[in-house]
């Protein structure tokens, strides 16, 4: 336990994670908790929704139709769609990592990732190539456990005092959580993972009216295969490029 | 179902939804090569289905988010982004977003 705590990778994934990221989830969480205990979850579920799901668009969709009174067979399609992206979150985190050259078992590694959520998976991104994967790892894990511990605060507060605050100010809490991750995958110093955020992003507004919820995976799809492509053009123009040079 | 139990089985429902997919991608990085085309792709795919989840999530909220105006909500976002393109500060963009949206909700 010590030794792990005297990493500095893991000091610098506390201190990182205590600042915006926890605040801003926090934040989002109490706002969730007070739209759950509005549709009628009981303090139990919703914190169980927390721990459980950890991806808000999901908890979202899921109250949401709980609120309405839907089908639990349209509740778990709604949730399988809007958590899609934690398929490929997981795998790219895992890539990050270096997960098969620690050769972690299954079941840890499982563990590890049911924590991954967009939040901690935009760090990484940000934090690859710059700390070892193993040393990423450890950020990983710091980060996590204080945004995680965050997001459970939050959501409690917002149970109990949920009631109290004024609408507006609650509005904006929700508001933070796509505001937050969109403008932190824009921070992002690789250029064609924000073309892949710009294009998913454009594209959805364009597609929902046509597609409704099915807009996402379009989107998701086309914006990050038109990225790829660009970026895969892009290197090979500056390889030909390089090639003249040297010629 | 009385209203507890279909609250229970909700939230299951939607923690195991969640999970199916953790333990594909768990299942799958095994067969990914990591220096392979496909493993890019993942990558641009998951950055784009996050902006276009996010977006979704701006554009067209569910729940109490959905009682505030599109405008102000665009309004904040483009905030956000201006002051990210010039100050290239994250917190002071998200201020600056979340201030102009919370000025907006509250005055009109």
């Amino acid at each position: 336990m010590f030794s792990f705590l005297s990493h500095p990778e893991v000091r610098q994934g506390f201190r990182d994670a205590a600042g915006l990221p926890g605040i801003a989830l926090a934040a989002t969480m109490l706002g969730f908790a007070t739209m759950s205990k509005e549709a009628g979850l009981s303090l139990l579920m919703t914190m169980l929704s927390t721990a459980g799901v950890w991806g808000l668009p999901g908890q979202v969709a899921m109250v949401g139709l709980f609120a309405s009174g839907s089908s639990l067979v349209l509740i778990f399609l709604a949730v399988t769609m809007a958590n899609m992206r934690m398929l490929l979150m997981v795998i790219s985190a895992s890539d990050s990592m270096g997960i098969k050259q620690q050769q972690m078992p299954a079941w840890k590694h499982m563990l590890l990732f049911h924590f991954m959520a967009a939040t901690a998976w935009l760090r990484m991104g940000q934090l690859k190539g710059h700390l070892a994967p193993h040393e990423l790892t450890r950020y990983y894990i710091a980060f996590t456990i204080v945004i995680f511990s965050f997001s459970i605060c939050g959501t409690a507060l917002g149970f109990y005092i949920g009631d109290i605050m004024p609408s507006s100010l609650l509005r904006v809490m929700i508001y933070i959580t796509p505001l937050y991750l969109i403008l932190l995958a824009l921070s992002g110093q690789a250029r064609s993972n924000r073309l892949a955020v710009i294009f998913g992003g454009l594209f959805v507004v364009m597609l929902m009216p046509f597609m409704g919820q099915g807009a996402i995976f379009v989107a998701g799809f086309a914006g990050g295969g038109l990225a790829l492509a660009l970026t895969l053009r892009n290197e090979a123009q500056q390889a030909k490029q390089r090639g003249q040079n040297e010629r | 179902m009385s209203a507890e139990y279909y609250g229970a089985a909700a939230v299951g429902l939607a923690i195991i939804a969640t999970f199916v997919w953790r333990f594909l991608g768990v299942l799958i990085y095994q067969n990914v090569d990591a220096d392979s085309l496909i493993m890019r792709l993942i990558n641009m795919l998951a950055y784009s289905l996050v902006g276009a989840v996010m977006m979704q999530l701006m554009v067209a909220p569910t729940g109490l988010l959905a009682t505030s105006a599109l405008s102000h909500r665009l309004a904040g976002l483009l905030v956000g982004l201006a002051l990210l393109a010039i100050a290239r500060n994250l917190p002071i963009a998200l201020l600056g977003a979340i201030g102009t949206f919370g000025m907006l909700s509250l005055l009109f």
